[in-house]
């Protein structure tokens, strides 16, 4: 079961390679929340470019070197070619090292499309669902103007039930790492988030219903100290496996591709924009949405019901957001006797964070 | 050419700098409201209720110049924060943490205001402060502007504005008067558009105004908006400008070669461009002293009526002076897109009759580094213009290697003529 979800990880640039030559358009986008429930209602399919194996080559002709590894590793894979599958790319606005792969990468690799949302980042305001919701409309309307598409109300409504299916399912396994010990390790959940973000949801959803009626019948048991890592993008299942090697279980996590991917669905009843909408702003937010409580709140809640021993601050590197956020989250650990330990990471593939990342866990669980 | 003078408002602009500091560490004395805030909030509304403005920008700058941000950011790292976010934002925290400042004592915050303003840090690094201090927290978000300016797009920005007003009424316990909005909001753009007048008088040749006068003349534009000082020593220096440019008074004895200077300056290192103007390398103009003024909207995204939309109008009631706030902040944003900073630089190098670049490949800002690379690629590549690239910190020495970086400008003014 691991190596399937991690295989749709490691061929994914073959898969949707395929999936091109079937006639499906794919697009792009570089964050959580590229509201993907309108590019599949578009009848494309969205997928999250992860950033190549290594550090970044091509990408330091345009981004300076103060921008983190996710950026340069992003822009550095389409300047490679490895994403000419792509008919397009979305982004919704998140921070400004992504903004600035969003600009390199429409300027220097040949894009159809290349469409920009403007995301509050003030997030709990009446306004911001407002003014949101006009920016899906638009961001609608250019999608259909650039790739020939439709959106209908119906299409809509298909496309929220189907991303609502997966997290729903994808919430269900990761229910049971409450257990304990847990039937299901972190990275092999780690590896169902991230593989959904690189494959098309209705047959992921095939996957995972057939993975979750295994794991309801596993006998075995995965054992060993209970950490929480939290941070921002991770797309690099290696590190949860260094973590767990190192004789723990990540029973909860904190990221983009993890439980902020998964945890809110969009409401169906309303008006489906307005849903979107709120989702996406109500969702659990990520370091570089506000007010900070959301997050704050969430990481509490999960160290309770997944009866946290340990926490591992994943700290992307040269990341604002999550450095901002660091010694409040840190404050707030200590008061409740939580330890805590901290290791950088490039956030995509890198070698080299694995001993790092591993020496952190010994320190932390006290190997 | 004629050797350069010193400018005669020089007096009048140091009473106002000095009247803005003196202001901030008195206030609390003189029974005022304090703010915290990032530079680009809206502190003409603020200044309307009253309140002294404390601008975290040009605080960070006047910490790094002042020769403490080895201290402060010291101060900032060993409290838990990494070392890679704005180094603005590091000598500020640093300085609330050590209370040691340029003007002495950390004047406190009764409140505390963040303002999205093209970066994710103007909001996070205020929201963090304002659980420091437990002092209330407003964030203002502010559209980045990749498209075109709709109605919507205005709505959103005036009806935060109208809340904030509410903010600060309630944290004053007074309600804000309509009149002194308006005169503050209408006193603010105008000292913006006329520091927009006075840098285009470096289009000239040669060109009257030093990167170092910039530098110096740009505060009333960034921290006085809203004030009649800020406008009436603008119109003196304009004045002064005029009579500069008819006598053929230049900014540096000689003017070898007109330089774009790209990103913040390294404000403990302003040696630097005293050096460059005694080799004749003169900076005629940068995005970075561009940004506090008003410039016309020439993003290639907006249409003829998301720029109707975007004409400025004379506020005379408190919808309308937001409304003309939230114009201003709309205008700015939306030179946020690399394709509205192309046609920005475009523009400027004919304008200004630029030579050669200077890109300050700033770790410490990364907003204003964003998309930088591209920018100098398509400068050097389709404009043909050398361009230096180098790097640095506007207000974190420790990323500034002194030896390396005069090294590289030494040959590449000797490159480009000026040597």
């Amino acid at each position: 079961m691991k190596k399937t979800f991690e295989s749709l990880i490691q061929d994914r640039h073959n898969n949707l390679r395929n999936l091109k030559q079937q006639g499906r358009k794919i697009v792009g986008y570089f964050c959580s929340y590229c509201p993907e429930e309108i590019v599949y209602a578009a009848g494309l399919v969205p997928v999250r470019v992860l950033g190549g194996e290594g550090l970044y080559s091509s990408s330091s002709n345009y981004l300076y070197s103060c921008y983190c590894s996710y950026s340069h590793g992003c822009l550095n894979e389409g300047l490679k070619g490895d994403t000419d599958y792509l008919a397009g790319i979305v982004y919704a606005y998140a921070c400004e090292h992504t903004r600035g792969v969003f600009d390199s990468w429409r300027m220097h690799i040949p894009t159809k499309y290349a469409g920009f949302l403007d995301m509050p980042a003030w997030v709990n305001t009446s306004e911001a669902v407002k003014f949101y919701t006009e920016e899906l409309k638009g961001f609608k309307k250019g999608l259909e103007g650039a790739l020939g598409v439709k959106v209908t109300e119906e299409s809509l409504v298909k496309a929220i039930e189907l991303c609502n299916r997966s997290r729903s399912l994808l919430r269900e396994i990761y229910q049971l790492k409450k257990s304990s010990p847990p039937v299901v390790s972190g990275a092999e959940v780690f590896s169902m988030v991230l593989s959904s973000t690189v494959y098309p949801k209705d047959e992921h959803n095939k996957l995972l219903t057939r993975t979750l009626a295994g794991l309801k019948r596993r006998k075995n048991r995965v054992g060993g100290k209970r950490l929480m890592v939290l941070g921002a993008d991770l797309h690099y299942p290696g590190i949860i496996a260094a973590i767990e090697g190192q004789g723990a279980v990540v029973v909860a996590d904190e990221l983009c591709t993890g439980s902020r991917y998964i945890w809110e669905d969009v409401k169906l009843g309303g008006d489906p924009w307005e849903a979107i909408a709120c989702r996406y702003l109500g969702g659990i937010n990520c370091p570089v949405k506000h007010p900070m409580e959301g997050r704050l709140s969430h990481i509490e809640k999960m160290l309770q019901e997944f009866a946290v021993e340990g926490v591992l601050l994943l700290d992307n590197d040269k990341c604002d957001p999550v450095e901002w956020a660091e010694p409040l989250i840190k404050q707030m650990l200590q008061k409740k006797n939580i330890p805590w330990s901290s290791v950088e990471i490039a956030g995509i593939a890198v070698k080299e964070d694995i001993p790092k990342v591993a020496e952190a866990t010994r320190k932390l669980i006290g190997g | 050419m004629p050797l350069s003078e010193p400018f005669k408002v020089f007096p009048l602009y140091k009473e106002l700098a000095d009247s803005y500091y003196t202001r901030l560490r008195s206030a609390k004395k003189e029974g005022k409201l304090v703010s915290w805030g990032v530079v680009l909030i809206p502190s003409e509304i603020v200044r309307a209720m009253d309140i002294e403005p404390v601008l975290g920008e040009p605080f960070g700058a006047a910490c790094a110049a002042g020769g403490l941000a080895p201290e402060l950011t010291a101060a900032t790292e060993k409290y838990g924060f990494g070392r890679d976010f704005c180094s603005y934002s590091r000598n500020f925290v640093g300085a609330y943490l050590t209370n040691k400042s340029p003007i002495g004592e950390m004047p406190l915050p009764d409140l505390v205001i963040g303002c999205k303003t093209g970066c994710n840090d103007h909001i996070a690094w205020f929201e963090t402060l304002s659980k420091m201090v437990h002092k209330p927290y407003f964030g203002i978000d502010m559209p980045v502007v990749y498209g075109d300016i709709q109605e919507y797009h205005i709505s959103y920005v005036q009806s935060q504005l109208e809340n904030f007003v509410r903010f600060l009424e309630e944290v004053s316990r007074r309600k804000m008067v309509e009149e002194k909005l308006v005169e503050a909001v209408t006193l603010s753009h105008k000292a913006r558009a006329l520091w927009t007048r006075v840098l285009e008088y470096n289009k000239k040749v040669p060109s009257p105004l030093s990167f170092r006068n910039q530098l110096s003349f740009m505060l009333p534009a960034v921290s006085l908006r809203g004030t009649k000082g800020a406008v009436d020593f603008y119109l003196a220096l304009i004045e002064e400008l005029e009579d500069k440019v008819k006598r053929g008074v230049a900014a540096a004895p000689r003017e070898k070669v007109r330089i774009l200077w790209d990103n913040i300056p390294p404000w403990y290192y302003m040696q630097l461009f005293r050096y460059l103007d005694e080799k004749g390398a003169v900076i005629v103009v940068s995005p970075y002293v561009a940004l506090f003024g008003v410039n016309t909207p020439i993003s290639p995204t907006l249409s003829a009526q998301g720029k109707k939309l975007l004409q400025k109008k004379e506020p005379t009631n408190f919808k309308e002076a937001l409304r003309e706030v939230a114009k201003d902040y709309l205008l700015s944003m939306s030179f946020e897109n690399l394709p509205a900073k192309l046609a920005w630089y475009r523009q400027t190098v004919k304008d200004y009759n630029v030579q050669a670049a200077l890109f300050h490949a700033n770790l410490g800002c990364k907003n204003l580094s964003l998309n930088k690379g591209d920018v100098a690629k398509y400068l050097e590549e389709k404009l043909k213009m050398p361009v230096l690239k180098f790097e640095g910190s506007n207000a974190d020495p420790k990323d500034f290697d002194e030896k390396g970086t005069v090294g590289k400008i030494e040959a590449f003014l000797k490159r480009v003529g000026a040597g």
